[in-house]
């Protein structure tokens, strides 16, 4: 008998919160990834809070002073209108990151459904879908959602529906690749083996393989949200104006480039920040899912 | 010639800077074949690699020097060793697949090499043939024209053989070059090896895990264990009177050519090799040696034992005289007389086909060529008795995984019949109901994979209890514990996930999944065959014992013969998806032979220097499934072909008396007359315990 098999006293919670912890290292330990990650933090803050956080109203107008250089009452500035930048770039983050992150989510939850369904069925089921989507694909991201948008209403809910349709395919596509390197896996065998159904192992066993892949996607499909709802505000498609997008106020003070600059570079620094905020920490995000697990053997 | 002088190299990782390599002296001479020998860990890679100069960035050496004409190895920049590698010292890899470019012909490739060297391009191309054809490969030209995923995996290492001895090195360094082979392929390629190293009086550095094909090439062995070398000896004492514990468990623990565990039980080396990062302190082996004393808490030195005999052993005095005895005690397993009554069927396969169809292209449909079908398994009819083992064996392609999926239901058959105690087995899992998925239950090759990531084995086990045990819940935990106490592990591991546990714990809780149900058949596809030597022999014996155990039958499947002889009561051979011949596990090693499973069995390298074998080579590879040979499948390599009836007749079954099966057209008291036994070990290996 060899009883000797020695295995060290570590029992399983503490593992979990030591696996936390490794993760936060090495998401900490790259400058780049801490710095995303802070900037993430910040604008979700920010979104969620930003409506109390401003010092005026969003379409409050101080007729006194219009085109105000930053100072200590309007650290942004003011407008031709008279509105504070600072409180409008606030509420403009509720609103486009609420929004984004709606989207993204309604797309990754559809996504996943799709891709984890057609891969793990294949044949005809994965043909069809995965052509359809691939046509989507086809198109220019920016062409489909003007397409969408202009035979719908123009509303956020038609926004959260051109995100939704230009980011499942993604995402399907994402979570369909992981699939099927999973789905021939010894240990999916072994659940068929026992009868399991095929919810179970679709969301018992192969699910929980994507989400590393999940969260990085995730994350970028996020930052790429908010990038489309600005472009498309820019475009003054989509948010109607009492709301204050970040592309629509950029768009807004076009002709104020030398004369009022900060009018037109703070939603655009805003824009330019968030975006690569959450890049940055997608990118930690995907060198957490990379790195070697423990007792590799 | 080349002196590896005092080594220790070291690897930077997120857990801190953790030694690979400690303190690792030796010298290789010209026409010498210096074998390193280790596991997983071992550190024998990084030693290769060290040798050539070519460490990953994330090592780091912390002492010692690499000498090769006087000079010190680790000193050079990369230019200046772009002038010694290829022309000085060569190395061939491992993995043939990924060493080749596969965008480049074969003959542009080794002509690059050869350009390098100061050749014009003519005198290049004329060279380039040359040296395929020295690698002994068939038609140098064709394969000069073809692309790397065009050829074989055997002659593409013979081109990254051509590769290394392109510019007359005088010194090879060999990682692993055989491993991933098959047998058939494997024996080509030593015969080479061992034939280049004696017309060029190379030295060599030949790594290796297989124990068999190191004895078969080097003429002086070292063991490493953990980093450390173990013993330092020449072959023939390595293998005929080793001194260090270690390597005399590692030789125990792995099954010879026709040993049967009727007569012979494995001894396995307990425990686990240790993780880089945790090493014992003292001797490195101490956990798992069984000489362990209270002085092997202090480091022992490397003790000259003998003239060229070197051990890292402060007993090894004792173990001389045989004072001290370092053989694991071999357990004893019940009474296994030889079998007698006939017990019933569990399971009976006949004719099973297995076709998968190919996926036509574009270009076929407008061709209007027919729908491929790739023969996976061709005809199979065999039967597993209650409490026996069948052992099935084949290379790589022989469809013996495919025929395990069709019995499971995970692949459906095209044709015939499978019956499980005498009911007939709906194809696909879909018509199987809970009562015949418990009757059959499966063990896989990939142990990394067996088990669910995010699942503890408690968990698993659990799952497993209620789906298939049909236990009342309240019964589960107490069930759980008795399954994990059965396959010998602590109940810690319960609360462990999958990832937390090595490669043997882990087959050892599929194991524990696998006979959760008391499946009547238990299929074990390949079960040790991705874990460490050291760890093979107590899954094996874990496996034997359970059978024994609970009477259970067993399809065992390998294209390891000497493991599968070891652990089957029939063996059955199969090629390009048809079985070639069945005989019970004492009668496969002895004449009258298939003539493929006795070019399988000349095949395999015996772990006896001094042994004598048969040398049989095959012709070229195994044939495409897409396209399997009229008549015997065997006849396109067979060298006991016989003419016409081979090719236009499929061979008949031919009964030996003691109920075995060769499908072969030569009638077996030819076969008998003409056949020799193909190996003889130096010692006998069949010393009762």
């Amino acid at each position: 008998m060899d009883h000797a098999l020695t295995i060290s006293p570590m029992t399983a919670p503490r593992v979990g919160r030591r696996r936390l912890f490794r993760a936060l290292a090495i998401l900490f330990n790259r400058r780049a990834s801490a710095i995303g990650a802070l900037i993430t933090l910040a604008f979700v803050f920010v979104a969620l809070l930003g409506p109390w956080l401003a010092p005026y109203g969003l379409n409050q107008q101080l007729p006194a002073s219009s085109l105000q250089p930053p100072s200590p009452d309007h650290w942004f500035g003011t407008d031709q209108l008279g509105r504070d930048v600072f409180s409008r770039v606030l509420f403009g983050a509720s609103d486009i990151l609420i929004m984004a992150g709606l989207g993204t989510l309604l797309a990754v939850l559809l996504g996943t459904s799709v891709g984890l369904f057609s891969a793990y069925k294949g044949g005809v089921w994965d043909e069809v879908i995965m052509r359809l989507f691939d046509s989507l694909l086809s198109l220019p991201m920016m062409l489909l959602a003007l397409l969408l948008l202009g035979s719908l209403s123009s509303s956020n809910q038609s926004v959260m529906i051109v995100l939704v349709v230009v980011y499942t395919p993604i995402v399907a596509r994402v979570v369909r690749s992981v699939v099927l390197s999973v789905k021939d896996l010894a240990y999916v065998h072994a659940a068929r083996l026992q009868g399991e159904s095929l919810r179970w192992i679709l969301v018992r066993a192969i699910l929980p393989a994507t989400f590393p892949a999940l969260a990085v996607e995730s994350a970028l499909r996020f930052s790429y949200a908010i990038f489309l709802i600005a472009s498309l505000g820019f475009l003054g498609i989509g948010f109607q104006p009492p709301s204050a997008n970040w592309g629509m106020m950029v768009s807004n003070a076009r002709e104020l480039a030398t004369s009022a600059p900060w009018a037109l570079y703070y939603p655009a620094a805003a824009i330019a920040v968030v975006v690569i905020g959450v890049n940055l920490f997608a990118d930690g995000l995907k060198r957490i899912s990379q790195a070697p697990q423990e007792f590799s053997r | 010639m080349l002196a590896i002088d005092g080594l220790t190299v070291a690897y930077n990782t997120p857990d801190g800077v953790v030694d690979a390599v400690r303190d690792v002296s030796l010298s290789i001479y010209p026409g010498q074949t210096y074998g390193l020998v280790g596991e997983s860990g071992s550190g024998k890679s990084t030693l290769a690699l060290a040798v050539m100069h070519y460490l990953p960035g994330e090592a780091v050496i912390r002492k010692g020097r690499i000498l090769f004409d006087g000079r010190d190895l680790l000193t050079l920049n990369e230019t200046a060793m772009r002038g010694i590698w290829g022309r000085q010292i060569a190395f061939v890899p491992q993995d043939p697949h990924a060493s080749l470019n596969p965008s480049l012909r074969i003959g542009e490739q080794l002509r690059e090499v050869l350009v390098a060297g100061d050749i014009g391009p003519r005198e290049a191309r004329r060279r380039a043939l040359d040296l395929l054809a020295d690698v002994r490969l068939p038609d140098p030209g064709h394969v000069a024209d073809s692309y790397p995923h065009q050829i074989s995996g055997g002659m593409k290492q013979r081109v990254l053989i051509a590769m290394a001895i392109s510019r007359a090195p005088s010194v090879l360094v060999m990682d692993e070059p055989t491993t991933g082979l098959d047998a058939t392929t494997q024996a080509g390629i030593l015969d080479l090896i061992g034939d280049l190293i004696r017309r060029r009086n190379t030295a060599v550095l030949y790594v290796s895990h297989n124990l068999g094909v190191v004895a078969q090439v080097c003429d002086r062995v070292s063991v490493l264990y953990a980093g450390e070398m173990m013993e330092d000896a020449p072959a023939t004492e390595t293998y005929g009177r080793p001194l260090h514990p270690y390597t005399q468990g590692l030789l125990d623990s792995v099954p010879r050519l026709g040993q049967n565990k009727r007569r012979i039980s494995l001894r396995a080396i307990a425990g686990r090799p240790p993780s880089p990062a945790d090493r014992p302190g003292g001797c490195v082996f101490m956990p798992r040696c069984p000489l362990a004393m209270d002085i092997c808490n202090e480091a022992p030195s490397l003790f000259e034992a003998a003239q060229d005999h070197h051990v890292r052993c402060h007993r090894w005095q004792e173990i001389r005289d045989g004072s001290a005895d370092a053989h694991q005690p071999a357990r004893k397993i019940g009474d296994r007389g030889e079998l007698q009554v006939e017990p019933p069927k569990v399971l009976t396969a006949r004719k099973v086909n297995v076709f998968f169809p190919v996926r036509r292209s574009l270009a076929d449909l407008v061709a209007r060529r027919p729908r491929q079908r790739v023969r996976a398994v061709n005809g199979v009819t065999l039967s597993i008795r209650r409490g026996r083992a069948l052992g099935l064996v084949g290379e790589s392609g022989s469809g013996k995984t495919t025929l395990a999926s069709a019995i499971m239901g995970l692949v459906e058959r095209s044709a015939g019949e499978i019956r499980l105690l005498d009911k007939p087995l709906p194809r696909g899992l879909s018509g199987r109901d809970r009562r015949t998925l418990s009757g059959l239950q499966m063990i896989f090759q990939d142990v990394d994979a067996s088990l669910m990531p995010t699942m503890t084995a408690g968990a698993i086990l659990a799952r497993t209890l209620v789906r298939l045990g049909g236990a009342p819940p309240k019964d589960v935990p107490s069930a759980v514990s008795e399954l994990i106490d059965s396959v010998r592990l602590p109940p810690e591991v319960l609360d462990r996930l999958p990832g937390q546990l090595s490669g043997g714990e882990r087959q050892r809780v599929a194991i524990a999944r696998a006979i959760a149900s008391k499946p009547d058949l238990l299929v074990a596809d390949e079960p040790v065959s991705s874990l460490d030597v050291s760890v093979q022999a107590a899954v094996l014996n874990l496996l034997d014992e359970l059978q024994v155990e609970r009477d259970g039958s067993l399809l065992f499947i390998s294209h390891d013969l000497a493991v599968v002889g070891f652990v089957s009561d029939v063996v059955a051979v199969i090629y390009l998806g048809s079985l070639m011949q069945l005989a019970p596990a004492g009668e496969v090693f002895d004449p009258p032979y298939h003539p493929y499973t006795e070019a399988l069995l000349s095949a395999i390298p015996l772990i006896d220097p001094l042994g004598q074998q048969e040398r049989i080579r095959l012709e070229g590879d195994t044939p495409s499934p897409l396209d399997t040979p009229s008549g015997c499948p065997f006849h396109t390599r067979c060298p006991r072909f016989l003419g016409d009836v081979c090719v236009t007749q499929g061979p008949p079954e031919r009964r030996t008396e003691s109920g075995g099966m060769i499908r072969c057209h030569i009638p077996l008291d030819e076969l008998r007359a003409t056949q020799r036994r193909t190996f003889r070990f130096s010692v006998s290996i069949d010393k009762a315990d």
